[in-house]
């Protein structure tokens, strides 16, 4: 079959207006710190059929043609995007960090799949007509298990994202998420993989052992020695050949060809291309640029266009079943808060904490769209049933972040310096030595952790005695590790400078003192990382010191330490 | 000298390092004043011991140590472990490869096995050389942990017991799925913002739980690197031909998925950068 002119033309022209559309309303979400992928399908929503063809059919109508070239030349196009995602996911599953999880992390992963999973299994599988499916319809049980897999993944991009924003990355609850969110994300693909394996098996009259055997073959082959042959190859590559260039190719040939591995034997090619990306993301020599560019590469150009295109096929509409959306969106919340909640209590986390959790891992994102457009595509749902999911996966990631901050301002242990460092525990001290300065922000603290002003005091003096807590810049940090629950922080602006022996021989003019619980060792250290990070540049000491009220000087530290 | 290892142990064997371990025993005893037991696996009989004594005291001349020597039998590993859990052993020295045969290093070897298993500290000796004056270039891979304080204690009193030695504190640290947030951020630059702040964080920390055990930040030097945890130490370890690696390493029970998803101190125990002392109490 020839392509025209004409074709090429237009196929040409609906990619760039695509394009440009994506990139302009995923930038606008962006600005208002929401995942760009929201502008993207909204994007869709706008050139499909769902707006432009109900206004201007006959733009749409040319722009996106159902028949000739053009509507295969795209299908290619968004099967390439869909296999290159599930590659640059893969990228991200960090072998490791699931091997050696904490039990908070374990019991968080855990519950974090099985509840959602259970959750979205049974009602599809008792009430599959309320989905649109046939209670008698052979495809009841694959139907069922595809809605417990949709409902127990998460999406790492967002929730990263979500969590870099909220200075939670680097944090204990941060990496407590993130290992569950790998792998809840690693044992989604492969379920789904395999059902939709189940359900190709099914037309190709390939029995459920023979899937197992090739699964479970591929699976060994892939992680036992290719991965190893490519940690090896990979800085053979780096070393000999062009980079960036030798090892995108490397990357992306691999991918194909395992995508085109499983795909042939009746495995889906996205089960290939995730693997692919597991294996190849978890050698210790994948330069963290070559991430960044692969990530680049597909999420700038592939990936706007594999969202978009969801709008261009689904009216959403027409199929918007507002009783189908809203258990979607009961059983969706339902299963991950309560599921990752219960998982991270259960591991030792306080319960606002754990709804933070909880909260955190419900962004589902890009990845469920991917999932339920697969499912789409297969024919295991209905199209009311995919409007549901987009409109749950973008719900669950807008909602992400406020729910987090919102619960985390509730628990009482907090960790990050901004949270704790609030307008209460600031104030404006008139000191006449370091002495003055320690008795009267320990009698502050005692208020705080129940602790006498006597037993502050001393542990502070001993403190200052192994080695003196003046900085530099005029800063001090007095500090100590207490038998108390959660950390104090209070910060002195003093009127006049006082000495604390800090190596640079300035008197300190702002005195942050930090009481921290005696067995958060970590906890103890990111607080006075944070202080000296955040607040030991000379010219945000000198500000701070300027401040003449506490408002004022709240204010500013507020900016400083978001 | 403080005495920092009150007791401690070497496995002897009639290998070609053998002696001069026995000369690296020496020089830890010398320095502070340990007490020392000589472990050996195999029967003991009268012909054994003699042998054993004449290498031993072969190797000291012209020192002259006070020592006990205990046979022990079975499977070498086990036997040495329990052996040193009964002396009550702080440290235990053993000689290792840097690298063993893959086929070994999945199954386990003597050296790993103790290595992994010893509820003691253990020094392994990948170059045991026998008239050592010290260590030259030592290095402490950071853990903000019980151990990671101990290990800083015992590198303190090193660096003040060997003399002229280069100390330097590495933390390595990764933030997974950092990469990804480019998804959304849509710009490098963003990341590696990120990347430069938990940097800067994690060298601050360093320097406070270091200087929270007295150490003077002027003395020593810092080296935070962003990475897989343990390869990057490893790395650098060999990047700055150390002589000396301390790490703080807990006494868990692994698998052979530990070692298969390899990840922190077993991407060391598979390639030996230096010689290595295990810090595990």
């Amino acid at each position: 079959m020839n392509i025209s002119h004409q074709e090429v033309t237009v196929f040409l022209l609906s990619i760039s207006v695509l394009l440009f559309l994506a990139r302009f309303l995923g930038e606008m979400f962006n600005k208002i710190k929401q995942p760009s992928i929201i502008g993207e399908i909204f994007a869709g929503i706008l050139l499909g059929p769902t707006l432009l063809g109900n206004i201007f059919p006959e733009i749409h109508a040319y722009l996106f043609p159902k028949t000739g070239a053009v509507p295969i030349a795209m299908e290619g196009i968004t099967t390439l995007a869909v296999v290159m995602l599930l590659i640059v996911s893969g990228l991200e599953v960090n072998l490791s960090l699931i091997v050696r999880q904490t039990k908070t992390a374990f019991f968080t992963s855990t519950f974090g799949m099985v509840i959602p999973f259970i959750l979205g299994f049974v009602p599809c599988y008792y009430f599959p007509h309320f989905f649109g499916i046939a209670p008698d319809s052979e495809r009841v049980l694959l139907f069922a298990l595809f809605m417990g897999t949709a409902l127990s993944i998460s999406a790492l991009p967002v929730i990263a994202r979500t969590l870099m924003d909220m200075n939670l990355l680097k944090s204990e609850m941060g990496m407590i998420i993130i290992a569950s969110a790998i792998v809840n994300d690693l044992f989604g693909w492969v379920i789904f993989s395999f059902i939709l394996g189940m359900m190709g098996g099914k037309k190709d009259g390939i029995g459920f052992e023979q899937q197992l055997m090739w699964i479970f073959g591929f699976l060994v082959f892939m992680f036992l020695i290719l991965r190893k042959v490519i940690d090896k190859a990979l800085p053979f590559i780096q070393k000999t050949f062009s980079y960036p260039g030798s090892i995108l190719n490397f990357i992306f040939i691999l991918g194909f060809l395992a995508a085109a591995l499983t795909e042939y034997v009746g495995i889906h090619a996205i089960f290939g291309a995730f693997i692919a990306g597991v294996i190849i993301g978890d050698s210790s020599h994948l330069r963290e640029k070559t991430r960044e560019i692969i990530h680049q590469f597909v999420t700038n150009i592939f990936a706007p266009l594999f969202f978009i295109s969801i709008g261009l096929k689904v009216d959403f509409v027409a199929n918007f079943d507002l009783p189908v959306v809203l258990i979607v969106l009961v059983l969706a919340f339902a299963g991950k808060v309560i599921g990752a909640g219960l998982g991270a209590r259960l591991g030792g986390m306080n319960l606002m904490e754990s709804l933070a959790i909880g909260f955190g891992m419900n962004s589902r994102g890009a990845m469920e769209i991917i999932l339920g457009l697969l499912a789409l595509q297969a024919g295991l749902i209905q199209e009311s049933v995919f409007v549901a999911l987009v409109i749950m996966a973008l719900l669950t990631s807008m909602l992400s972040a406020p729910a987090m901050g919102y619960f985390l301002n509730l628990s009482k242990r907090k960790s990050r310096l901004q949270d704790i460092l609030t307008h209460k525990n600031i104030f404006i001290l008139d000191a006449e030595s370091s002495g003055d300065v320690l008795s009267t922000l320990a009698a502050k603290a005692a208020k705080d952790t129940g602790l006498s002003q006597e037993f502050i005091l001393q542990e502070l003096l001993d403190r200052e005695k192994l080695l003196p807590t003046g900085i530099a810049n005029g800063l001090a940090i007095p500090h100590a590790k207490l038998k108390i629950t959660f950390p104090v922080v209070l910060l002195a602006v003093l009127k006049k400078p006082v000495d604390f022996k800090a190596s640079d021989n300035i008197p300190a003019s702002v005195v942050v003192l930090i009481i921290s619980p005696g067995d958060e060792s970590e906890l103890y250290l990111n607080l006075l990382a944070e202080t000296v990070t955040k607040l030991g540049d000379p010219d945000r000491v000198e500000a701070i010191a300027a401040c003449k009220t506490t408002e004022e000087a709240a204010h500013l530290i507020k900016s400083f330490t978001a | 000298m403080e005495k920092l290892f009150r007791k401690i142990g070497l496995a002897v064997t009639f290998s070609p390092n053998g002696k001069s371990l026995i000369r690296e025993t020496l020089r830890i005893h010398k320095i502070y004043g340990s007490e020392v037991a000589f472990m050996h696996v195999g029967a003991k009989n009268n012909e054994a011991e003699s042998k054993l004594r004449t290498l031993i005291d072969e190797t000291l001349y012209p020192d002259k140590l006070a020592y006990s020597l205990n046979f022990i039998s079975g499977e070498p590993s086990k036997a040495i472990i329990k052996k040193g859990k009964e002396l009550n052993l702080d440290l235990l020295l053993i000689g290792a490869l840097e690298k063993e045969t893959p086929l070994k290093f999945y199954l386990g070897s003597v050296a790993r096995n103790i290595m992994r298993d010893a509820p003691f500290n253990v020094l392994t000796f990948t170059k045991p050389i026998p008239n050592r004056v010290s260590f030259h270039n030592v290095i402490v891979s950071i853990s903000y942990d019980d151990l990671g304080e101990k290990a800083v204690g015992i590198s303190k009193m090193i660096m003040k017991s060997e003399g002229e030695t280069k100390l330097t504190y590495v933390r390595d640290f990764s933030i997974p799925a950092l990469a990804s947030v480019v998804i959304d951020a849509g710009s490098t630059q963003v990341t590696e913002n990120a990347r430069k702040e938990f940097y800067n964080h994690e060298k601050e920390k360093m320097r406070w739980f270091t200087r929270e055990s007295g150490i003077k930040s002027d003395d020593v030097e810092f080296a935070v690197l962003y990475g897989k945890q343990g390869w990057e130490v490893l790395n650098y370890a060999k990047e700055i031909e150390a002589d000396l690696l301390i790490l703080p390493m807990k006494s868990k029970r692994t698998s052979i998925f530990d070692r298969i998803f390899m990840h922190d101190v077993e991407f060391i125990l598979e390639e030996l950068p230096s010689n290595t002392l295990l810090i595990k109490k």
